[in-house]
């Protein structure tokens, strides 16, 4: 969990179903940042992340009422933005390809990005971007963002065995990409 | 295909070493430094560790400059929900008697009174309450609220303090006598 204090995600997700915008404001500062990446993988560009994140949490306000769960808002929250930032691609004019290694050729990384932007770092960014997306975002969601099993399955809607599998071979697959390191 | 056994399809993910040492677990001390005895030891978990060496520093060096939100993000965000916001229901209330001793009705928001009640359950240690629901039945106004531990209180001397201060928020602002308050635990 991100190392903001207050109550756990399932008491502010009820509190923001029956209207508390303030509860909503902390489930927003807790997770606008793993939201955005999620964004950015997919989309490769901030100012279209950054929207795609914005629209994900608006949305997440409006359909709270409807999550069952409010122990599993933050996997219900990432599918909203995982589904959002897909359809903000494929919405794309087909001359703007979704940007190969993402976040690699940001330029507004800022100079501590990349001074420790490392070769190595690169060539990790550019075996991600080439892996399918449906193991991309597996790995991702467990090695970077730190989910389990059964929250990424909610995630992605597979079944966890399913997810083990994916990261499984996503490993496999950046180990052999990232080879010529060793 | 093997269902049960190793491999990407199996119940492991393909993530179990020949030891029985599932990757995961190796993956997770070695990210805290801290590889157990027989992970130092053994041929297999050294050899997993080896090849994975180079992955995972790549993986530690991305972690460790994550790009995060742009600044004014959650403001953005926020405006809209707070323009919003949400339809909430309304709870007529006796009001103080007037000058003949009638009585009128004064309606407030249900959101304004679960803010209310909340509020007084957030003084009580070892609980956090989430949901705080009304309804009206014939002996007045009943409270439910669903409640999570956050300590180590027994759920029975923690729903009697929730209880007592809802009930004690509800007749001091208010001048209600609830007729029940609900706790259900998660």
């Amino acid at each position: 969990m991100p190392g903001r204090p207050g109550p756990p995600d399932g008491v502010l997700a009820e509190r923001a179903q029956d209207g508390d915008t303030a509860a909503f404001e902390t489930l927003v500062l807790r997770h606008q940042d793993t939201v955005f990446r999620v964004a950015l993988r997919t989309l490769g560009d901030r100012e279209e992340a950054a929207d795609a994140a914005q629209e994900a949490l608006v949305t997440a306000w409006r359909r709270l009422p409807s999550l069952r769960d409010a122990d599993r808002f933050r996997p219900w929250l990432l599918r909203i933005a995982a589904r959002g930032a897909l359809d903000a691609a494929r919405a794309r004019a087909p001359e703007h390809p979704i940007p190969e290694g993402a976040e690699v050729a940001d330029p507004a990384a800022g100079p501590a990005g990349r001074a420790v932007g490392s070769g190595l770092r690169q060539a990790l960014d550019h075996a991600l971007a080439d892996l399918p997306p449906p193991q991309r975002i597996c790995w991702i969601l467990r090695e970077m963002e730190g989910l389990g099993y059964e929250e990424i399955a909610d995630v992605v809607d597979a079944t966890p065995t399913a997810v083990r599998g994916r990261i499984h071979r996503a490993r496999t697959r950046l180990v052999e990409a990232l080879e010529p390191w060793r | 295909m093997a269902v049960n056994g190793p491999g990407p399809d199996g119940p492991d993910g393909g993530d179990r070493l020949p030891c029985g040492t599932s990757l995961d677990a190796l993956l997770d001390h070695l990210r805290e430094g801290r590889p157990t005895a027989h992970e130092r030891a053994c041929p297999h978990c050294t050899a997993a560790a080896e090849e994975l060496r180079v992955l995972t520093a790549a993986r530690d060096e991305a972690v460790a400059d994550l790009p995060a939100a742009p600044p004014g993000l959650a403001d953005r965000v926020m405006r809209t929900v707070r323009a919003e916001g949400r339809s909430s229901g309304y709870i007529a209330l006796p009001g103080p008697p007037g000058p003949a001793g009638e009585r009128g009705w004064t309606r407030i928001r249900t959101a304004a009174v679960a803010a209310l009640f909340r509020a007084a359950c957030d003084t009580v240690p070892g609980a956090a309450v989430g949901h705080c629901r009304f309804s009206e039945g014939p002996d007045g106004i009943a409270v439910e609220l669903s409640a999570r531990f956050t300590g180590e209180v027994p759920a029975p001397r923690l729903a009697e303090e929730l209880r007592g201060a809802v009930r004690a928020a509800a007749l001091h602002h208010l001048g209600w006598r609830l007729a029940r308050v609900d706790v259900r635990f998660h």
